[in-house]
C-alpha cells in the first residue's frame, strides 16, 4: 500500500493534498457535539444506498409508458432480489427526507448556520430542494395509477400561475397531457440531472463542513475557538473519534432501511390509465402540506408557497436569524417562531392525509372532506348493557 | 398518541365546520336534489337508508325509470324517460335481475318461481323494496317463517342451508383476513389477489344458488368453493414461510449492525 502511494506521489506530488486532508479531518469537534450531529452521516449513507439501488433498478427499468409498469412488475416478481432493491430504494426516499429534516432542525437549533457558515446552510437548503426533486420525479416512474394521477394533479398546479404558468407546465411534462414525453423527462431529470446536482452540492457541503469545522456555541462576534481551545474544552478530533460515532449511526441507518425493506416491501398498484381517474389521489407525504394548502388559498398563492418557503429557509442566516447568539437558550423567540411554523406545516400535512378518508374514532365514524374537516357518518353505538337498556 | 392527535384536530375542526347532510354518502347524489322524493317522501326516507343508496349508488330511476332531476312531473314521467312506475308483480324479478343476474337465474329454478301465484314471494317479499338492507343469512330466520312457520321439515332445511353457508362465509372471512394481514408484508402476494377473488366469486355463486333452495346445488358449489379456499391457503402458507425467512434475515442484519457498532465503541474507548 505504501509503495503504491509512493508511486503515485512521485508522479503527481500528492503529499501536500494528503496533508491538507489530514489537517481538516483531524480538526477537533466542540465538546457539545453529540449523537444528533451524526444525522448528516446517516444522510450520506442513505443517499449512497439510493445511488446503488437506483443504478441496479436502471438495469431493468424501461422508461416508456408502454413498458414502465411491466418492467417494475418484472423487478418485483421476476428479477432475483429485485423486490428488495426496489423496496430499499422506496424506503430510502422516505428516510432521506425524514433524516434531512431532522438534520436541518439540529443545525437550526444549535445555530450552526450562523456566520461564517451561511454558505453551508444555503447549500444544505439547495440539497433539500434536490432531494424533494428526486421524490417528485421518482414518484411517476412506476407508472401506476397513483403515480400517474398524482403527477397529473401536481403538474396542474403550476399551470395556474399567470403568464408563465401554462408554458412552465408544458415544459415540465413535455406537452399538454402527462404521457410518454413526461415519463422520459422525469426519468432523465431523476437519473441524470439531479444526481449530478446532488453530488456537486453534497461535495461542496462536505468540503465546507470540514474546512470550517463544526460550529461552537460561541457568539458570532467572538473569535472562533482554536483547535487548542477545543481540545482543552473536551473536544475530540473529528477523525477517528467522531467519525466512529458517525459510522455507528450509518450502520443503524442501514439496519433500519434493510429492516423496512424486508418487512414492508414496496407495492405497485394498477397500471396507469389516463382515462380512469381513481378516488383520493394524493402526493407523497412530504408534499401533503403543499397539496392541502392549495385547497385553502388561491392557487397562485399556494403554488408559490413551497419555493417561497425554500427561499425563506435560504435567507435564515442572512435576514431572519441574524443575532450574534448561537446558543438555543438565548434565541428563544426565533426558535419559537420556527416551531410554530413547523407545527402549522405538520398540521397541514395531517389534514392532507386525513382529507377524503373515513376513520372510526372512539366508535364514531367520521368522513373527512376535501378540506380535511370531519363529518359524522355514523354515531358511536353504546355497547354496554346500560346503553342497550336505554 | 394518534388518537389524541385526531381528537385535537377533530375538536378544532368542529369549531369551524358545520355538519352537513349526514345520510348522503360521499360521491352519491343528495336525495334533496331528486325531485321524486318531493311527493314520494316516505319511500325516499326509506331509500336513503338502503344499501342501494348508501353503497349501490342507485337512484329511483334505476328501478322505476323516469328522470329524477326533472322538476316537472309530466316531463319526469314521459315515455321517453323509460318511466315504468311501480313494476307489476310479474316484472319484479326482471327489474332486480338487471343487476342481480345470479340470484334471479337460480330463483327461477326454485319452488317460488311462479309469480302469478299470489302465495309465492318475489324478491321484495324477503329483501324489501325501498329499504333494501344487506342480504345476510339471518334474513332467512324471519322471512321463511312468515309463510312456513309451522313446517318443521322446511325449518330444518333452512337451518342446514344456513349452516353450510355460514361455514363457507367464515372460511372466506378467515382467509381474507389472513390475506390482508400478509399482503402488507409480501409484495408478491398482491399478484395473487386473483386467487382470493376467485374464491369470493365462487361464494357469490353459492349465495346465488341459495335462491333455488336446492341443497344439492348448494353443496356442489360449496365443494368448488372449498377447492378455491385450499388454493388460497397454500399461497398464504408459502407467504408466511417467506415472512419467517425475512424475519431471520432482519435478525441477521441487526446482529451485523450491533457487532459493528460494538466494535466501534470498543475502539473509541481504547483511544
Amino acid at each position: 500500500m505504501r509503495r503504491l502511494w509512493l508511486w503515485f506521489d512521485e508522479r503527481l506530488h500528492l503529499e501536500p493534498i494528503r496533508q491538507l486532508l489530514l489537517q481538516n479531518i483531524r480538526k477537533p469537534v466542540p465538546a457539545h457535539v453529540n449523537w444528533l450531529f451524526t444525522l448528516g452521516a446517516a444522510l450520506i449513507l442513505l443517499l449512497s444506498v439510493q445511488m446503488v439501488t437506483g443504478i441496479l433498478l436502471m438495469v431493468y427499468y424501461k422508461a416508456t409508458g408502454r413498458e414502465a409498469f411491466a418492467s417494475i412488475e418484472a423487478i418485483m416478481y421476476e428479477v432475483p432480489l429485485g423486490w428488495l432493491i426496489r423496496s430499499a430504494h422506496n424506503w430510502g426516499s422516505h428516510l432521506i427526507v425524514i433524516v434531512a429534516l431532522l438534520h436541518m432542525f439540529r443545525v437550526f437549533f444549535y445555530g450552526g448556520f450562523k456566520k461564517p457558515r451561511e454558505l453551508t446552510w444555503i447549500v444544505g437548503v439547495a440539497l433539500l430542494a434536490v432531494i424533494l426533486g428526486f421524490g417528485f420525479t421518482g414518484y411517476l416512474l412506476p407508472w401506476d395509477q397513483v403515480a400517474y394521477w398524482g403527477t397529473v394533479v401536481a403538474t396542474e398546479a403550476p399551470a395556474s400561475l399567470p403568464v408563465l404558468g401554462p408554458i412552465t407546465r408544458e415544459f415540465m411534462i413535455g406537452g399538454t397531457e402527462v404521457a410518454d414525453a413526461t415519463l422520459g423527462r422525469f426519468y432523465v431529470v431523476h437519473v441524470f440531472l439531479l444526481p449530478f446536482l446532488l453530488l456537486g452540492l453534497m461535495g461542496l457541503h462536505l468540503v465546507l463542513v470540514r474546512y470550517q469545522g463544526i460550529s461552537s456555541l460561541r457568539r458570532t462576534d467572538e473569535p472562533e475557538p482554536t483547535p487548542q481551545e477545543l481540545h482543552a474544552g473536551g473536544g475530540e478530533p473529528f477523525f477517528p473519534g467522531h467519525f466512529l460515532k458517525d459510522s455507528a449511526t450509518m450502520y443503524v441507518a442501514l439496519g433500519v432501511l434493510v429492516t423496512l425493506a424486508l418487512l414492508y416491501p414496496a407495492h405497485i398498484g394498477e397500471p396507469a390509465d389516463p382515462l380512469l381517474t381513481p378516488m383520493g389521489i394524493k402526493p407523497e407525504w412530504y408534499f401533503l402540506p403543499a397539496y392541502q394548502l392549495l385547497k385553502y388559498v388561491p392557487e397562485v398563492v399556494g403554488v408559490n408557497m413551497p419555493p417561497l418557503l425554500l427561499l425563506v429557509l435560504m435567507l435564515v442566516p442572512l435576514a431572519i436569524d441574524i443575532s450574534p447568539e448561537r446558543h438555543p437558550g438565548r434565541r428563544r423567540r426565533v426558535i419559537a417562531g420556527w416551531m410554530v411554523t413547523s407545527a402549522l406545516i405538520f398540521l397541514l400535512g395531517i389534514l392532507g392525509q386525513l382529507s377524503e378518508t373515513s376513520s372510526t374514532i372512539f366508535g364514531t365514524k367520521y368522513h373527512f372532506d376535501v378540506q380535511g374537516m370531519p363529518h359524522v357518518v355514523q354515531e358511536a353505538v353504546a355497547e354496554t348493557n346500560g346503553g342497550e337498556a336505554e | 398518541m394518534m388518537r389524541f392527535l385526531l381528537l385535537v384536530i377533530l375538536s378544532m375542526a368542529a369549531v369551524v365546520s358545520a355538519q352537513d347532510d349526514v345520510t348522503t354518502p360521499p360521491g352519491q347524489v343528495p336525495l334533496d336534489d331528486v325531485w321524486c322524493t318531493v311527493c314520494h317522501f316516505e319511500q325516499g326516507d326509506k331509500f336513503a337508508l338502503s344499501v342501494h343508496y348508501q353503497r349501490g349508488m342507485l337512484l329511483c330511476t334505476d328501478c322505476h325509470g323516469g328522470d329524477p332531476f326533472e322538476p316537472e312531473t309530466e316531463k319526469a314521467k314521459a315515455a321517453e324517460t323509460g318511466f315504468i312506475g311501480k313494476p307489476a308483480r310479474a316484472d319484479i324479478v326482471a327489474v332486480c335481475s338487471q343487476c342481480h343476474t345470479g340470484p334471479a337465474e337460480f330463483f327461477a329454478l326454485g319452488p317460488h318461481t311462479d309469480a302469478t301465484d299470489p302465495d309465492n314471494p318475489t324478491c321484495v317479499t324477503c329483501h324489501q323494496n325501498h329499504l333494501v338492507v344487506d342480504a345476510t343469512l339471518t334474513l332467512m330466520d324471519t322471512t321463511c317463517a312468515v309463510c312456513h312457520g309451522d313446517d318443521k321439515a322446511i325449518g330444518q332445511r333452512v337451518q342446514r342451508i344456513q349452516r353450510s353457508l355460514r361455514d363457507a362465509e367464515q372460511s372466506l372471512h378467515s382467509v381474507r383476513a389472513r390475506f390482508d394481514s400478509l399482503q402488507q408484508f409480501d409484495a408478491a402476494l398482491g399478484r395473487s389477489a386473483g386467487v382470493l377473488m376467485g374464491a369470493a366469486a365462487v361464494l357469490r355463486q353459492v349465495d346465488a344458488r341459495t335462491h333455488a333452495l336446492d341443497e344439492e346445488l348448494i353443496d356442489t358449489a360449496i365443494a368448488d368453493f372449498e377447492v378455491e379456499v385450499e388454493a388460497v391457503d397454500k399461497l398464504l402458507n408459502a407467504s408466511e414461510q417467506s415472512r419467517r425467512r425475512r424475519h431471520w434475515a432482519v435478525a441477521g442484519v441487526w446482529l451485523f449492525v450491533v457487532a459493528n457498532v460494538t466494535l466501534m465503541w470498543v475502539k473509541r474507548r481504547q483511544m
